[in-house]
C-alpha cells in the first residue's frame, strides 16, 4: 500500500500544480479585464463626467433661452456697426473672419447673454465662443463669431439658439434703419423675397463652453 | 490525512475558479451599465432636450411673426411660416444631423379679433361657428363678474358666469354645475375650459365648436383683463392660435406633437 501511494504522489502533485497555474490564470485575466473597464469609466482620459457635462449643458442652454425672453438675444444679433461688423467690438476677429469679436466683459456690457455667461460661468472660469451661424441669400452657410476665445478643447459643450430675424426689425448703431433697408449689412438676408414675407433671416447664436 | 489534505485543497482551488469567474461576470454586468447610462441614455435625454428647445423656438418665432403685422388672412399667415419653416431648417441642418417638419393645414391658424374687457355683443348678422373664444381675467374684487350668453337657439343656449375673488374664480353655466379656479389671474379657453391654472373646467357646458349660433353677448361687472374670438365669418384679424403639428427627427429620437400655441397676449 505505501509503494503504491509512493508512485502516484507526484503524478497528483503535478495535476495540483496545473491546476493552480489555471487558476490564477483565470484570476489574472479577471483582474486585467477589470482593468479594462476602467477605460470605458466616463472621466478616463481626461473628459469630464459625462452628468456635468449635461448639466453645464442645460445651464448654458437655459442661460440662451433666458437672454431671448425680453427680444435681447435678436437685439444682440443685430447690433450692427454699418460696416459689416458688429458695433461696440474690442477684440481681434476669429480665425478667417474680417469682423472684429467681443471681449467676454464687452460682449457682458452691451448682451444679456453675455452678462449671463459671465457671471455663470466665466467667473468659475470657464471660456466659451459665440458664434452665428445662417444661410445667405444664395443658399451658403455663413458665419460670424461675436466672442472668440480660442479654440475649444476636446471636452467643450456645444448648445444652440436659433432666433428669426423681421424685416421690419431696426439694426444698430442707431436703431432707426431696419433690416430689409440696411445698406452694409452684416447678416445678410435669407434669400426670401421682403414683398413676400417679412422673415429676413434665421440664425442660430452656437454658444461653445469649455 | 495526507488524502483529506489534498481535498480540501481541490476545494479551495475549485472555489478560488467559481470566485475568479464571479469577478469576471460582475465587470462584464459593470461594463454594461456604465455603457448603457454613459453612452446610450445621456445622448438620447440630450436629444430630447434638443427637442423641445426646438418647439420653444418654433413657438416664440411664430408669436415674433404674428406681431409682424396687425392684419393677417389666414392663408398669408401660413405663407409666411412655410417661408420661415424653409429658412429655419436650413439653419439647423448646419449644426446638427436634425429633421424638423411643420405641417399647416386648412384652418390650423385661427385668426380672430381681441381687445379689453368691456361690454360687447359679437354678433356678424348671421349664424356662425365659434372657433374660439378666450378670456384672461385679472384684477378681480369679491362680486366681480363676467357674463357670457350665446345664444344657439331660443331654447338651446351657453351661459357661462364667471364670477372673480381675490384669490379664485368661480364659474358656473345654465345648468348651475360649478367649478372654482384658484388664482389672481385667470386665463380660460371658453371652447375646452382649458386654464393656465393647472385645473381645467371641461365639465361644464361650454361654447360648442360645431354648434351655429347667432350671437355671443359679454357683459363685464368690474373685472379687468381681454378676450379673444374668432368665427367662421372672419377672413382677416389677429393670429389668435396656431395648432402646429410638428415633427422632429434625429438618430436618437422621433417626437411628434400636434398642439395648439396660443399667440394671442402671447409674450416671447
Amino acid at each position: 500500500m505505501r509503494g503504491k501511494s509512493n508512485t502516484t504522489e507526484p503524478e497528483r502533485g503535478q495535476a495540483f500544480t496545473l491546476e493552480g497555474f489555471f487558476g490564477a490564470f483565470i484570476v489574472l485575466t479577471a483582474l486585467l479585464f477589470a482593468l479594462q473597464a476602467v477605460v470605458l469609466t466616463p472621466t478616463t482620459g481626461g473628459l469630464a463626467d459625462r452628468s456635468i457635462q449635461s448639466q453645464v449643458q442645460q445651464e448654458a442652454q437655459d442661460a440662451l433661452v433666458v437672454s431671448n425672453q425680453d427680444g435681447n438675444l435678436s437685439e444682440t444679433v443685430r447690433y450692427w456697426d454699418g460696416e459689416g461688423g458688429f458695433e461696440e467690438t474690442d477684440e481681434a476677429p476669429a480665425p478667417g473672419e474680417e469682423n472684429a469679436t467681443y471681449s467676454p466683459e464687452q460682449f457682458g456690457n452691451v448682451s444679456t447673454l453675455g452678462d449671463i455667461l459671465n457671471q455663470s460661468f466665466a467667473e468659475r472660469g470657464w471660456s466659451y465662443n459665440v458664434e452665428l451661424h445662417y444661410t445667405n441669400e444664395t443658399g451658403s452657410h455663413e458665419t460670424r463669431t461675436l466672442v472668440y476665445q480660442g479654440s475649444p478643447s476636446s471636452d467643450a459643450v456645444t448648445t444652440s439658439y436659433t432666433v428669426a430675424l423681421y424685416n421690419e426689425e431696426e439694426a444698430g448703431p442707431d436703431w432707426n434703419e431696419q433690416l430689409k433697408d440696411y445698406d452694409n449689412s452684416t447678416i445678410s438676408d435669407g434669400g426670401v423675397d421682403p414683398n413676400d414675407s417679412p422673415v429676413y433671416n434665421v440664425v442660430e447664436v452656437r454658444l461653445i463652453l469649455w | 490525512m495526507v488524502t483529506d489534505d489534498h481535498s480540501r485543497g481541490q476545494v479551495i482551488l475549485i472555489g478560488a475558479i467559481a470566485l475568479a469567474f464571479i469577478i469576471l461576470g460582475i465587470v462584464v454586468v459593470f461594463n454594461g451599465v456604465l455603457y448603457s447610462e454613459t453612452i446610450s441614455s445621456s445622448s438620447t435625454s440630450q436629444a430630447t432636450a434638443d427637442a423641445e428647445l426646438t418647439e420653444h423656438e418654433l413657438e416664440t418665432a411664430l408669436i415674433d411673426m404674428s406681431d409682424q403685422q396687425e392684419e393677417w388672412t389666414e392663408s398669408e399667415f401660413e405663407t409666411n411660416v412655410t417661408e420661415f419653416v424653409t429658412l429655419y431648417q436650413q439653419t439647423k441642418a448646419t449644426s446638427r444631423a436634425t429633421s424638423v417638419d411643420v405641417a399647416l393645414e386648412e384652418d390650423d391658424v385661427i385668426i380672430g379679433n381681441g381687445s379689453e374687457l368691456e361690454d360687447r355683443k359679437i354678433d356678424p348678422g348671421g349664424s356662425f361657428n365659434a372657433t374660439y373664444l378666450e378670456f384672461n381675467l385679472k384684477n378681480a374684487s369679491d362680486g366681480d363678474t363676467v357674463d357670457i350668453v350665446a345664444n344657439a337657439t331660443e331654447d338651446d343656449y351657453a351661459n357661462i358666469t364667471i364670477e372673480g375673488g381675490d384669490t379664485t374664480y368661480e364659474l358656473e353655466d345654465e345648468d348651475n354645475n360649478e367649478c372654482t379656479i384658484n388664482a389672481q389671474e385667470l386665463w380660460i379657453d371658453l371652447k375646452t375650459g382649458t386654464t393656465r391654472a393647472g385645473q381645467d373646467c371641461s365639465d361644464l357646458t361650454l361654447i360648442e365648436p360645431d354648434e351655429e349660433y347667432y350671437y355671443i353677448d359679454i357683459e363685464v361687472d368690474g373685472l379687468d383683463g381681454s378676450y379673444a374670438y374668432a368665427h367662421d365669418d372672419i377672413d382677416s384679424g389677429e393670429v389668435l392660435a396656431v395648432d402646429l403639428e410638428y415633427t422632429y427627427e434625429s438618430n436618437d429620437v422621433s417626437i411628434s406633437d400636434d398642439r395648439l400655441i396660443r399667440i394671442y397676449g402671447g409674450e416671447s
